[in-house]
């Protein structure tokens, strides 16, 4: 542990002291599984920890390699991951299917990609960095599922209770089981393939063995359902693919349904994307040039100096560059303060993203503030910021060597930015609609007035709201 | 040469490859001197080659190795070099002091900074890479003097012509030299502490002996002009530095007027930092986080989509990004062909700079051409570039991890851009009245038509040229 003593020492040095000795006791004394995608947000809450540095942090330590990144894409139906990748350019497909859902998704980055850290092998050995050696029950919690499942403690037992039959197929093998179906809704699945076969089990009772074979192959043939009577069953499996399987029969009852749906927050793909440090670390290393992945819902945060070019014509170049700068100084530390990245500047003009409006208005209002600061200690009161925020759907791209934002939400971001005057916030409906940013607003005394603003190039007239 | 002979194959898969063979054979036949601090406009123009393609090409190669870059600050006035870093990040002095000229200049990229390629020691061994060693007329011209002085081949006797006497004096050492002064302005200089002493020799001759003593410093001292008479004079030398000097007495004469006269165009700073190969290949990894350099000269054009915002709204943001991108793809490449870079895009928007007005309007003319074909080839989609043209001096600065550009001139550039209405480009007075630029609108029968304008928080009105 000499080495993962060093990357400590290092990791010390850049993020959150507090943090960093909550990771390394985790590092020491966690069981396996905990080190296995670590879900950074229930990290955070079970210590106590600001989330914002319990992300920095883990960034950090993936950084130094004492952890791996994996970006999962999700099955938002149960939960389970569909594909993982230590990178996000492998999020390459237009849709991802669930076998046990019997469903398509396209993957948007806020509910269907995940980001977790597992510990690196030459830090810790842990059990999942061999997956084909897991026992069922742990394969389920540490590979199968998303870090979103609260996986109980207990989850040997309870899986136990579900299962009518399990078995371990190595590759190549053939196998026969014979069982008794009960009159229920029984789901044959492998959690390796994914492959999944329902049984509808209904109607009279029989005493006539019924068969049914499965065969597992590379690929995942289209989940079926078959309608079976309460009774004897013959299940013949063949496994045809290089690993081992896992396949077994679970009753689809309460229970599971129960267990599938004791959801926890995750740190999102979307969430990192937006956050300083993430930015700082990977840069335009995150996306390919190709690729166009879109987030449901994030928000934008568009500034300007009002007064800046009479600056410039008064002080010259130079003087003013410092300035400029400073005040870029001021709007940095604030927007990494509210789980924010700044995406790049443009002249004196900031575009900045955050994950939720909330975010985004107290970012504002703190700007604001910090202005009037900017303005006394230079003994001037000309340079004003204007502000414009917009919330909707969007896509992440790579443009000019930089992860970049696209789509009609960012132009009205930075057209409803464009109609604010000097030291008004300019926000839409989505934002100061949003449940925490309206109270943040009624909690700082403020209320937003209402305005209808035709924004240019913008087909309908939008109401923009103005916080005074 | 084998491992030489790798480098070139690898290099005419980037580079044009007549470009490259003559490289070459550059590398492989030319004397050493002719590889030392190559000026690749004067290489290009005595073979007949593209100015572009030899930029592209000699950067390529100093990418792979072939090459080494050398950033050169110049006294404009001798055309000697004051400072030779491998990066422009050395260029930190708010001033830079020619001891010969007894003058301070600032660091201007375009008329004080050149960039010259000296072969790779592992290529081909030249004599000087080890500078301390060349003869003296050879110091002065590889070492000494920059790439914008047009030497004669016969360097060593013109030196001779102008030169009283001269000593190689190895470090730690004295030397004492009896001479005879005659009634000229007398120089002694040393070309590689760049120690200058002036002599005033005039009046009566005198057979008295006269004397005077320099010592060679690390610190330069001011450089000082002493009255003498004509007659002999005891000078006495010591060299105090830790590398051999060079000191020699020269006639300020009519001879070394004309040596110094003849000039040849170089490759500057500004000229690299805007052009689209070397941003390509050195990134933002140019300047420093904290400099701010001068040009005096830059060219700005911006481009806007007139109708995309109402795009994105019709055709969604997927096929609309798909639009913006391929249109970015066909500026990029004008921009390229025209000499220029593209700094960033912002939305649908392009800042890129030019070294000369001429090849802004040159690429403006192109883009609008090509975006009529794009139009024509989409059916009727009306996208349409506005585009705005300004010249000016402006600073070279790092801002969000990207080289960029800062000051008025920038500003105004997009105000004028602004402006523009669908297909019209609108250019500043400097621009449209740039003997060449001027040249080239007249050639193509477009007369430029003046507007005066008030541009937003630029104080005076603005003569704006519309091109039709």
């Amino acid at each position: 542990m000499s080495e993962a003593k060093n990357l400590f020492t290092a990791l010390q040095q850049s993020a959150d002291p507090g943090t960093v000795a909550a990771i390394e006791e985790l590092v020491r004394n966690a069981p396996d599984r905990a080190l296995c995608r670590v879900n950074v947000l229930d990290f955070a809450t079970k210590r106590g920890i600001d989330e914002e540095r319990a992300i920095a942090a883990f960034l950090h330590a993936a950084r130094l390699g004492l952890f791996e990144l994996s970006w999962n894409v999700l099955c938002p139906g149960c939960g389970g991951v569909l594909d993982t990748s230590a990178t996000l350019k492998s999020v390459n497909r237009e849709e991802y299917d669930c076998a046990l859902c019997a469903a398509g998704y396209r993957p948007t980055l806020d509910e269907m990609v995940e980001v977790t850290f597992t510990v690196s092998r030459r830090v810790r050995k842990i059990a999942a960095h061999d997956p084909h050696e897991l026992p069922l029950a742990e394969y389920f919690r540490q590979i199968f599922w998303g870090s979103g499942i609260d996986v109980p403690d207990d989850f040997e037992q309870l899986l136990e209770g579900i299962t009518l039959d399990a078995i371990e197929l190595p590759p190549g093998e053939k196998a026969l089981l014979s069982l008794h179906l009960p009159a229920e809704f029984v789901i044959l699945m492998d959690p390796v393939t994914h492959a999944t076969q329902f049984l509808d089990v209904k109607g009279e009772p029989t005493r006539e063995r019924q068969s049914l074979s499965l065969v597992f192959d590379r690929v995942v043939a289209p989940t079926g359902t078959v309608t079976m009577h309460p009774g004897p069953l013959r299940l013949s499996l063949e496994n045809r693919t290089d690993t081992r399987v896992l396949p077994g029969l679970f009753i689809a009852g309460d229970q599971l349904h129960e267990l599938l749906g004791r959801r926890r927050p995750f740190l999102t793909a979307k969430r990192l994307l937006t956050n300083q440090v993430f930015r700082d670390i990977y840069r335009a290393d995150t996306i390919d040039v190709d690729q166009r992945l879109k987030i449901t819902s994030l928000t934008f945060l568009f500034t300007d100096l009002k007064g800046s070019t009479e600056l410039y014509e008064r002080v010259g170049d130079l003087v003013a560059f410092d300035v400029v700068r400073a005040h870029f100084q001021v709007l940095n530390e604030i927007v990494a303060a509210e789980a924010g990245a700044v995406v790049k500047t443009i002249g004196d003009a900031v575009m900045a993203t955050f994950p939720t409006p909330d975010r985004a208005v107290s970012a504002a209002l703190r700007m604001r503030e910090a202005m009037r600061g900017f303005n006394e200690a230079r003994g001037d009161e000309d340079l004003l910021l204007k502000i414009g925020i917009h919330e909707g759907p969007c896509l992440a791209v790579v443009l000019n060597d930089r992860q970049d934002y696209f789509g009609t939400t960012v132009n009205i971001a930075a057209r409803v930015q464009g109609l604010a005057d000097s030291r008004s916030i300019l926000a839409t409906g989505p934002v100061v609609k949003h449940p925490q940013a309206s109270s943040l607003l009624a909690t700082s005394g403020l209320s937003p007035v209402a305005q209808r603003r035709a924004l240019r190039g913008i087909a309908e007239e939008l109401a923009v709201y103005e916080i005074p | 040469m084998s491992e030489a002979r790798n480098l070139f194959s690898v290099l005419r898969q980037s580079a044009d490859p007549e470009t490259a063979d003559a490289i070459e054979k550059l590398v492989q036949d030319a004397p050493d001197r002719a590889l030392c601090r190559v000026n690749v406009l004067d290489f290009a123009a005595k073979r007949g080659l593209d100015e572009e393609r030899v930029i592209a090409s000699f950067l390529h190669a100093a990418r792979l190795g072939i090459f080494e870059l050398s950033w050169n600050v110049l006294c404009p006035s001798c055309g000697g070099v004051l400072e030779a870093g491998t990066t422009l990040k050395s260029v930190d002095r708010e001033e830079y002091h020619c001891a010969w000229c007894a003058a301070g200049y600032q660091p201007i990229l375009d008329e004080i900074v050149e960039v010259t390629f000296t072969v790779s020691r592992r290529v081909r061994r030249i004599a000087a890479h080890d500078p301390n060693e060349l003869p003296l007329a050879e110091y002065f011209r590889q070492i000494f003097w920059s790439s914008a002085i047009d030497l004669p081949e016969d360097l060593d006797q013109a030196i001779q012509e102008i030169t009283i006497d001269t000593v190689e004096l190895p470090p730690g050492e004295k030397a004492l030299l009896s001479l005879q002064l005659p009634a000229e302005f007398v120089i002694i200089l040393d070309p590689v502490t760049h120690t200058t002493q002036f002599l005033d020799v005039k009046g009566e001759p005198t057979r008295d002996r006269q004397n005077l003593s320099l010592v060679f410093d690390k610190v330069r001292a001011p450089t000082e002009t002493v009255k003498l008479h004509p007659g002999p004079l005891r000078l006495s030398l010591e060299n105090r530095t830790d590398t051999r000097v060079l000191p020699g007495l020269l006639i300020a004469g009519h001879n070394l007027e004309e040596l110094l006269g003849r000039r040849k165009p170089f490759l500057s700073a500004q000229r690299l930092l805007t052009n689209q190969v070397f941003r390509d290949i050195y990134g933002t990894d140019t300047i420093d986080v904290d400099q701010r350099l001068k040009i005096t000269s830059l060219t700005f054009l911006f481009t806007d989509l007139r109708g995309s915002t109402e795009l994105y709204e019709r055709v969604g943001d997927l096929a609309a990004f798909d639009l913006v991108r391929a249109h970015f793809q066909l500026l990029n490449e004008i921009v390229a062909a025209e000499a220029g870079a593209v700094v960033k895009t912002s939305g649908d928007a392009v800042m890129a700079t030019f070294p000369t007005p001429d090849r802004a309007v040159a690429a403006a003319l192109r883009m609008r051409e090509a975006m009529r074909d794009l139009n024509d080839a989409r059916t009727g989609d009306g996208q349409l570039l506005k585009i705005g043209i300004h010249e000016g001096p402006c600073l070279a600065v790092v801002l969000d991890k990207r080289q960029d550009y800062f000051g008025r001139t920038v500003n105004i550039a997009a105000r004028v851009q602004g402006l523009a209405d669908s297909r019209s480009i609108l250019a500043t007075g400097p621009v449209v009245t740039h003997p060449k630029a001027s040249n080239l609108l007249e050639t193509n029968g477009l007369n430029p038509i003046p507007h005066r304008r008030a541009l937003r928080g630029v104080a005076e009105e603005m003569a704006v040229y519309e091109i039709p």
